[in-house]
């Protein structure tokens, strides 16, 4: 008889916890719907919890919906990166459990568009220039559309994004001009990786050769007019080294669109600053007549 | 979506060959001795002609440097004709380099330095003329020409030119 009542307790027990899970999960679903998000987000919480819905992909779906709306609440605060990155694990590990499912096309449209604001989030922070959180929020993006498209090629942003990142270490080495060498080998590198993407990238080329040869032209600025000559001596070395180490890179601008007024102009400097008037020459005319062109036209 | 932007780098504006010439000519300054009656008043280095990226670099120069006590005066010559002061120094460039024989004409007796950078120049009037040597700005001395005009040539700037005669 105890036995027996002990089994209709637990029986009873069972139930009610079943029934409670079954409420967390459509109370959070109704508190999301009448946009009650930080209830939601406790109820939905306790349901990830639960054994009977941890498993259960509508539970994760939902959940990612609640984060999403949370994050979208929050503009500035310090945990909207963190609704975002919960609203993201929880899509994917809804999409991971069954990638035909009901709410697979949804859980995809919203990955999409979580990779997409931090996406907008990297464009900002690199206007703001907060360098670190661009990389991290790029990187984000990259790694959301990966897990959707896993054959997705980034050639093409990345080497968007190396360029403004490179463009803005060198606009940061021209005012913070104590930390120069820090930013403009920074540049220097993302440059290199973007050649490596792609040799042929005009950019990449141009802002390698403008870097070297600013180098030299910044030492030689940097000079003080009483400099001894065997001092100058060697730092004619030196910059000629860094203008030498510039041509290549210029000469491959060019040939990649030989009416690129920069380029010309970068390759007119450098030939002057080695000496070699007849070339420097050569392009200075190169430059009067895409001048002339442009009036024309 | 947003999309990555970023300007290409503008190439400095420095004139390179401009600034190691000023620099070669304030050093010529401590390796070249003037005469006593040159040693006071302003330090004149008149340039023949139009330079204006020299004119510019040697002005910013005036603006830091002396001759022990005597201040830079940077002065423009449209003509030799118009060379009637006492100058310390003066730069024919490449452009003016047909007018060398008037100037050096107009500056017989006086302690000027010519200096000037058009090949075979320093074996004529100029006491010393800018090369380039494996795409490096170097100078030629030609020392009789410099005392011609008075002037003490120290060794040290003896060698570190490319003598002449």
């Amino acid at each position: 008889m105890k036995a027996q009542l002990y089994i209709l307790i637990l029986v009873v027990f069972a139930s009610l916890q079943g029934l409670f899970a079954q409420n967390k999960l459509t109370n959070a679903v109704n508190a999301l719907q009448n946009s009650e998000f930080v209830k939601a987000q406790e109820l939905i919480d306790a349901a990830i919890q639960d054994t009977i819905f941890k498993d259960d992909l509508r539970t994760w779906y939902y959940r990612g919906n609640i984060y999403k709306e949370l994050f979208k609440q929050i503009e500035l605060e310090d945990n909207r990166n963190e609704y975002r990155s919960i609203a993201v694990s929880s899509f994917k590990t809804s999409y991971d459990m069954d990638r035909d499912s009901e709410v697979a096309m949804s859980n995809q449209s919203n990955l999409n568009y979580l990779a997409s604001t931090m996406f907008n989030d990297a464009v900002n922070q690199l206007d703001n220039k907060d360098y670190t959180l661009a990389i991290e929020n790029y990187e984000g993006y990259k790694s959301i559309i990966k897990f959707i498209e896993p054959g997705r090629d980034f050639i093409k942003e990345d080497i968007q994004f190396k360029l403004a990142l490179a463009s803005s270490y060198t606009m940061l080495s021209e005012i913070d001009t104590l930390n120069l060498g820090i930013y403009l080998e920074k540049s220097k590198l993302l440059y290199e990786e973007v050649l490596l993407l792609d040799s042929n990238n005009i950019s990449g080329n141009y802002n390698m050769g403008i870097l070297y040869y600013n180098q030299g032209a910044d030492i030689v600025n940097n000079m003080d007019y009483s400099l001894d000559l065997k001092e100058l001596t060697m730092i004619q070395e030196d910059v000629h080294v860094l203008f030498s180490k510039s041509l290549p890179f210029m000469l491959k601008a060019y040939k990649m669109n030989p009416n690129k007024m920069e380029t010309l102009i970068g390759l007119k400097g450098i030939y002057y600053s080695m000496n070699n008037m007849e070339k420097s020459d050569l392009f200075k005319h190169k430059i009067e007549e895409l001048e002339n062109k442009e009036i024309k036209n | 979506m947003f999309c990555f932007g970023f300007t290409e780098t503008q190439s400095s504006k420095i004139d390179t060959n401009s600034k190691i010439k000023a620099v070669f000519l304030y050093n010529f300054t401590k390796y070249i001795e003037w005469p006593t009656e040159y040693k006071n008043g302003n330090f004149v280095v008149g340039i023949l002609g139009n330079s204006a990226a020299l004119y510019k670099e040697l002005s910013l120069m005036s603006k830091t440097k002396k001759v022990a006590s005597q201040e830079f005066e940077i002065k423009i010559y449209t003509s030799a004709d118009d060379i009637n002061d006492k100058i310390h120094m003066l730069y024919i460039p490449d452009e003016a380099s047909g007018s060398i024989k008037n100037a050096s004409q107009k500056l017989k007796g006086k302690s000027t330095l010519i200096v000037t950078e058009t090949p075979e120049l320093s074996t004529q009037e100029s006491g010393i003329n800018f090369i380039i040597v494996a795409n490096r700005q170097k100078f030629e001395l030609n020392k009789s020409n410099v005392e011609g005009h008075n002037l003490k040539v120290s060794k040290s700037l003896e060698d570190l030119a490319v003598v002449v005669n």
